[in-house]
C-alpha cells in the first residue's frame, strides 16, 4: 500500500472542522503567511487601471471568499498573479479585461466594487447565466492564482514533489489482486 | 549543396523516427535526422514548477503547439462539427516529450475491422507481423507490466514488474471486480526500478511535463543515445518543407531550413518521413511538383483524409476515503477491456478501454475534468469535500475513419518559415457518439460498484489527442498511401512511417504501434537496401 500522504501532512478531517470553527480566515496572521509564499513579483507597472483593479479584487473575493478556515483570493496575492500573467500573455489580458468590463456594465451607475456583497453576487451570477465563457475565463485565472500559491497547497493537504525531495514512493504491485481476472477466458478475438 | 549522401534521410526525431534510425544505424545505414526543434533538457521541463497545472491549458510549456507558438512550433487549425483538440510536441524525441507513457498493444481484431465487423478496412499486415517487434520496443523504452492479461495476446514477461495501482486504480478494481469484468495493470514505458541512468517511479506525477528521474521514457533518453553511438546524425532546428524529386520521380532528398532561415537541401538514397498525423501529410501536401500536382504520394486523393483521432468521455466519482488520485504516474496504473471488441448485441460496432485517471493537482480539481468546483461561499467546503476524493474513468473510444475528417493546408497562415499551417476539420461519428453513451453508463457502473458517492461526468465528448490515419496503409493504391512495409505507392524510395500510416485507431494509445511499425519499416527497408543504391 502506497503511505498516506494525508496523514503525513497532518491534514485530517477533524483537522479541517478544528480549522473551520475558528471562522473567518481574512485578515489573519495565517492569511498572511499564505500571501508571504507567494513569490510572485509584482509587474513594474500594472496592465490594469486603479478602478479596474478594484472591480477585479471585488469580483475575485466573491469567487474565492474567506471561509471555512481559508483566505479569501485577494489575501493571496490573486490580483498580483492575474496582473503578472495578463502583462506577459495578451489573451488574458483581453479575458480579464473583458469580465471586468462586463460587471461594470451591469452595475452601472454604481461602481462594483461599491456594492453590497450579495449585490455583487447578483451580478456575477447574472453574468456566468448570459456570458457564461467570459465569466468563466475570469473564474479559472482566479482559480489559477489561488491554487497555485504553496501556501494554499499545504492548507488543502496537497505535497508539492520538486526535484529536491522524493516523491512519495512506488511500492510493489500485489500480484495476488489478478488472480480472479488471469483464470478467466481469452477476451480478445483470435484469428487464424 | 550538402557535404553528405545519406542512404537515408529521416524527417523527425519522435517516437518512430527515433526508432526507425537506431534500427537502421545499427545495421550500418548512414542516417542523417532532421529534427524541427532543438534537444530537450531534464531542467527545462517544468514539472519542478509550481505553476505546472496551468501548462494543461496555455502558456510556453503547453501540450498544443497552439498555446506555446515557439520557434519550432506551427499552428494547426481545428474546425468542423467537433473541432479536435491537437496536441504535439516538436523536439528531439517529438510528443513522447509530452506523453503520459502509457504503452498497450492493439489487439489483433484492430487488423481486421473490416473483414470482422464490416468497418474502416482491414491492414496489410497482421497483429503477429508486428509482435516481435512490439517485443523489441518494449525492452528499448523500458515497459513495466504484468504479462498473462486475457484480453490480449500472450506476451513476453515484461522488462520490469507492474507500476503500483496506488489508492487511485485500487478504489476502482473494487468496482471492476464486484462487476465481475476484465481489469489488468497497463503496461506503461515508466521504470518501476532503476536501470542505468534512469531512476525508477517515485510516483510524484506531472509526468507529462517532465520527469526528472527519467523514469518516463522518451525517445531522446532510450533511442537517441543509441542511435548516435550507432553513428546516425541528428540535425536539430532543420525544418523540413518539401520532399524533392528527381527527373524520374523518385525521392532526391529533402529542403529544409536551418536556425538561420537559410535553405539547405539533404541527399539520400531514401527518405523516411516521421512527422505523425498531422506533420506527415502536411509536408507531402506541400511538396507539389509537375509530377505530383495533389501534393506528393497523392494520388489516390487520400493523403490528409481519414484523420483519426481517440473519441473519449470522462466520468469522474467522489470518494468517502481520501484517495489522493494526483499521486502516482500521470497515465492510468490500469485499465478494462471488457468492453472492447465487437458485441453484436450492442449499438455500435467495436469498442473502448475504460482507463482510470486523478486529477492533476488542485488546480485542476478547481477547473474540474468534469464540472468546476463551484464558486463563491460553498467553495471551500466543496473543495474539500473533493481534492483527494476523487478518482475518474476515461473511456477511450475507437474512431472509425472518415474521409471527411480530414487535414488540409492552411494557406492563410504559416509557420515562420513561410510554410503553410495545417488545418483540421472533425466531427464525430454516430457509431463513436453510440459507443462513448454506453462507455459513460459502464464507467458509471464501475464507480458505483467501486463505492464512489457521487458521479460527475463532462459535459460532452472530447478526444485524447492520438494524430492517426491521413496516408494510411494498404494493398490497393487506390485505397492508400502506403503498402505494408510504409512505402508509398507512388513514390518507390519514399517512406512514411508513423501513425498517419495506420489504417484503423484501435482504442488504445497508439505510441507501441507507432514505434513497431517504425522497426520492422527499418527492417524492410534495410532489406532491399541494394534496391537503393
Amino acid at each position: 500500500m502506497r503511505r498516506s500522504i494525508t496523514m503525513r501532512r497532518n491534514w485530517t478531517r477533524r483537522g479541517f472542522l478544528q480549522t473551520a470553527a475558528a471562522g473567518t480566515f481574512a485578515a489573519t496572521g495565517a492569511a498572511r503567511a499564505v500571501a508571504a509564499m507567494s513569490s510572485g513579483t509584482r509587474p513594474a507597472s500594472s496592465p490594469f487601471t486603479a478602478r479596474l483593479r478594484a472591480t477585479l479584487s471585488a469580483a475575485m473575493d466573491e469567487i474565492i471568499p474567506a471561509s471555512d478556515g481559508m483566505p479569501a483570493a485577494s489575501d493571496t496575492q490573486v490580483l498580483r498573479y492575474l496582473e503578472q500573467i495578463s502583462a506577459s500573455d495578451g489573451g488574458v489580458r483581453r479575458d480579464v479585461r473583458r469580465a471586468a468590463e462586463a460587471l461594470e456594465r451591469r452595475c452601472r451607475p454604481r461602481r462594483f466594487a461599491s456594492l453590497s456583497a450579495a449585490r455583487r453576487v447578483e451580478v456575477m451570477k447574472a453574468l456566468e447565466k448570459e456570458e457564461p465563457a467570459v465569466f468563466g475565463s475570469f473564474r479559472d485565472y482566479v482559480y489559477e492564482g489561488y491554487y497555485t500559491n504553496p501556501g494554499i497547497w499545504s492548507r488543502i493537504g496537497f505535497e508539492f514533489y520538486g526535484p529536491e525531495r522524493p516523491g512519495p514512493g512506488m511500492p510493489a504491485f500485489d500480484e495476488s489482486a489478478v488472480a480472479r481476472v488471469r483464470t478467466g477466458p481469452p477476451l480478445y478475438r483470435k484469428l487464424t | 549543396m550538402p557535404a553528405e549522401f545519406a542512404d537515408a534521410v529521416v524527417v523527425g526525431s519522435g517516437a518512430a523516427g527515433a526508432a526507425l534510425t537506431w534500427r537502421l544505424a545499427s545495421r550500418g545505414a548512414k542516417v542523417v535526422c532532421l529534427e524541427q526543434g532543438d534537444w530537450i533538457s531534464r531542467e527545462a521541463l517544468p514539472s519542478s514548477r509550481r505553476e505546472v497545472e496551468t501548462f494543461l491549458r496555455r502558456g510556453p510549456s503547453s501540450l498544443s503547439p497552439n498555446s506555446r507558438r515557439l520557434p519550432q512550433d506551427y499552428p494547426v487549425s481545428t474546425v468542423g462539427i467537433s473541432p479536435a483538440q491537437i496536441v504535439m510536441f516538436n523536439g528531439v524525441g517529438g510528443s513522447t516529450i509530452h506523453w503520459e507513457g502509457h504503452f498497450p498493444r492493439f489487439h489483433p481484431s484492430d487488423f481486421r475491422a473490416r473483414s470482422l465487423d464490416g468497418v474502416a478496412a482491414d491492414w496489410p499486415l497482421r497483429y503477429e507481423d508486428l509482435e516481435p517487434y512490439y517485443d523489441v520496443n518494449d525492452r528499448m523504452m523500458g515497459v513495466s507490466g504484468l504479462a498473462g492479461d486475457p484480453a490480449n495476446p500472450p506476451r513476453a514477461p515484461r522488462p520490469f514488474p507492474p507500476l503500483a495501482l496506488g489508492k487511485r486504480g485500487e478504489a476502482v478494481v473494487r468496482g471492476f471486480e464486484k462487476l465481475g469484468w476484465h481489469w489488468w495493470p497497463s503496461d506503461n514505458a515508466i521504470l518501476s526500478r532503476d536501470s542505468d541512468d534512469r531512476l525508477g517511479c517515485d510516483a510524484r506525477g506531472r509526468c507529462n511535463f517532465g520527469c526528472p528521474r527519467k523514469a518516463k521514457a522518451s525517445v531522446d533518453l532510450t533511442y537517441w543515445p543509441r542511435a548516435l553511438r550507432a553513428g546516425a546524425r541528428l540535425r536539430t532546428w532543420a525544418r523540413v518543407q518539401e520532399i524533392t524529386l528527381d527527373a524520374r520521380g523518385r525521392a532526391r532528398g529533402v529542403l529544409y531550413h536551418d536556425q538561420s532561415g537559410a535553405l539547405h537541401e539533404q541527399l539520400g538514397r531514401v527518405v523516411i518521413v516521421c512527422g505523425n498525423g498531422i506533420g506527415t501529410p502536411r509536408l507531402l501536401l506541400n511538396s507539389r511538383s509537375r509530377h505530383f500536382p495533389d501534393g506528393l504520394a497523392n494520388s489516390s486523393g487520400l493523403v490528409g483524409r481519414n484523420y483519426m483521432t481517440h473519441p473519449s468521455h470522462y466520468v469522474e466519482g467522489i470518494f468517502a476515503e481520501r484517495l489522493d488520485g494526483h499521486v502516482g504516474i500521470t497515465s492510468n496504473p490500469c485499465f478494462s477491456q471488457e468492453f472492447y471488441e465487437t458485441d453484436a448485441k450492442r449499438d455500435f460496432v467495436r469498442g473502448y478501454s475504460l482507463v482510470v485517471y486523478g486529477p492533476f493537482g488542485p488546480l485542476s480539481q478547481a477547473w474540474g475534468d468534469a464540472r468546476p468546483l463551484p464558486w463563491g461561499a460553498g467553495h471551500h467546503r466543496e473543495m474539500r469535500r473533493r481534492f483527494g476524493h476523487t478518482v475518474g474513468i476515461a473511456i477511450m473510444g475507437e474512431d472509425l475513419p472518415e474521409e471527411t475528417n480530414r487535414l488540409e493546408l492552411d494557406s492563410g497562415r504559416h509557420d515562420r518559415h513561410g510554410m503553410p499551417a495545417a488545418r483540421v476539420t472533425y466531427r464525430f461519428g454516430e457509431n463513436t457518439l453510440r459507443m462513448l453513451d454506453h462507455g459513460v453508463s459502464m464507467a458509471r457502473r464501475a464507480l458505483e460498484a467501486a463505492g464512489a458517492v457521487e458521479l460527475a461526468q463532462a459535459p460532452g465528448p472530447g478526444v485524447f489527442a492520438h494524430l492517426m490515419g491521413t496516408a494510411r496503409m494498404g494493398s490497393d493504391p487506390r485505397r492508400s498511401v502506403v503498402d505494408a512495409w510504409n512505402r508509398a505507392h507512388d513514390v518507390s524510395n519514399l517512406f512514411l512511417v508513423d501513425g498517419s500510416s495506420f489504417v484503423t485507431s484501435s482504442a488504445v494509445n497508439p505510441t507501441n504501434t507507432i514505434g513497431a511499425l517504425a522497426l520492422r519499416a527499418a527492417d524492410g527497408i534495410w532489406e532491399r537496401r541494394r534496391e537503393w543504391s
